[in-house]
């Protein structure tokens, strides 16, 4: 699947509260680095390409006052809104008489659900269930674990596949499940086995990526929710978290350091901040989604 | 011996035409000023920037932000127009800019850009409709 899981569930948001307002003309997101996140079809390329370069430096100015939150043009034919969704901008085009007021409370109340049930829809989902993945700790270069079926559940290639995450996490129709996903028949003393090792289990999470730079950022220190680390600590019964694999789709791995978010504002939200040249060298951008799983240093390491 | 044509010259009574044209900036100013002033004697209204073709005038609070303001407001009124030209939205009235702390009401009027900062709970349209 190409398209980011996040990108669609916002364009499907947009594609709504179109519908629901007759006024709105055309409506697009960025993020706060300017990136376009998602937008409707119709517009012109070129045109959400200028005002967000355009908008992107203006928001950068709005520190001034405490940051944007929203920005209201009003033109000779039409008016342009746009409105500080968390991290993102939704910019809009409205009719001249549009109802300010209506919109305003659509958007205010549509876009910060959809972005927060995304959130918990993400980082539930991708806490692999403990009976499919009963893995032993491994950390990424190191050759497979002796429990060859067990150790398939866990890769990439399968974990990765959103649609179908989604799918079982949303309860939708669909009954048929792939049969790399299907929980293997164990014997009771292999069931035992594994409820022994449980606490070893290797957890994992997708999380969204959120870029970030700075004179003293340390290229190889990634940034996560306290709560997962402490999660993770818990699960795998270790004092803390110092390492973590990162996976994208596309496949590509990079082994990080581990801290803490420091910003207040960005905790609970399911980021992982990755710094700018580790989003190069992994080819990922703001907003997209990747696999992070703790590694945990084997004994004589 | 050739005869004189005599032509009479009917002069006609001419339209009165107001083609002049008004000499408004000194007395326009002033009542913008004016009307400034008066606004900036509101409750929460932190400054405004007046920007023209040749000058501009600030009056801010704290003269120590008016470097930002200054740039913000430019920037905002450059950003306005890159976004109006590329969506069509046709000449600018209004902008009205909401940061977390401060508000920013932008107008033109004539040749002048207005910027009026205030806090947040300020009516931003009593400001627009007593300065336009």
């Amino acid at each position: 699947m190409n398209e980011d899981i996040y990108n669609v569930a916002m364009r499907n948001a947009l594609s709504g509260i179109k519908n629901s307002l007759p006024d709105l003309n055309w409506a697009f997101i960025l993020a706060n680095d300017g990136t376009v996140i998602t937008g409707d079809e119709g517009l012109v390329d070129p045109n959400i390409s200028k005002a967000a370069s355009s908008f992107q430096s203006l928001a950068e100015r709005a520190g001034t006052i405490g940051g944007l939150d929203s920005m209201l043009i009003n033109g000779e034919k039409n008016k342009v809104y746009v409105s500080c969704v968390n991290d993102m901008y939704l910019v809009a085009g409205l009719a001249k008489n549009a109802d300010l007021v209506y919109f305003r409370t659509i958007t205010s109340a549509v876009l910060p659900t959809v972005l927060k049930v995304l959130d918990s829809v993400t980082s539930s989902l991708t806490s692999t269930p403990a009976p499919i993945e009963p893995t032993s700790i491994i950390p990424f270069s190191q050759p497979e674990d002796p429990e060859p079926v067990l150790e398939k559940h866990a890769s990439s290639e399968l974990t990765f596949d959103e649609e179908q995450a989604v799918g079982e996490e949303m309860e939708s129709t669909e009954t048929e499940e792939p049969e790399e996903l299907r929980v293997p028949e164990l014997s009771a003393p292999e069931r035992m086995d594994l409820s022994k090792q449980r606490p070893e289990e290797l957890p994992s999470q997708q999380l969204i990526v959120d870029r970030f730079s700075g004179f003293l950022v340390k290229s190889d220190t990634v940034q996560l929710d306290a709560d997962i680390l402490k999660r993770w600590s818990d699960e795998l019964n270790v004092e803390d978290i110092s390492e973590v694999d990162v996976e994208t789709f596309s496949g590509k791995a990079v082994r990080c350091k581990v801290k803490v978010i420091n910003d207040a504002k960005l905790e609970g939200r399911g980021l992982i901040r990755i710094p700018e040249k580790a989003c190069q060298s992994l080819d990922v951008r703001r907003g997209e989604l990747v696999r992070v799983k703790p590694v945990v240093q084997q004994e004589g390491d | 011996m050739p005869r004189r044509k005599t032509v009479q010259v009917v002069a006609e009574e001419e339209e009165q035409v107001d083609w002049t044209p008004k000499i408004e900036q000194p007395t326009g100013f002033a009542n913008l000023r004016s009307s400034l002033d008066k606004v900036k004697a509101r409750d929460g209204i932190i400054g405004y920037i007046v920007r023209g073709p040749t000058s501009a005038s600030v009056d801010i609070k704290d003269p120590a932000k008016i470097i930002d303001y200054a740039g913000l407001s430019a920037e905002a009124m450059e950003s306005s127009e890159t976004l109006s030209e590329a969506f069509e939205l046709g000449a600018i009235s209004s902008i009205v800019f909401e940061g977390k702390n401060v508000k920013m009401l932008l107008l033109k009027k004539g040749e002048q850009e207005l910027t009026v900062f205030m806090d947040r709970s300020v009516d931003h349209n009593a400001i627009f409709r007593e300065l336009s």
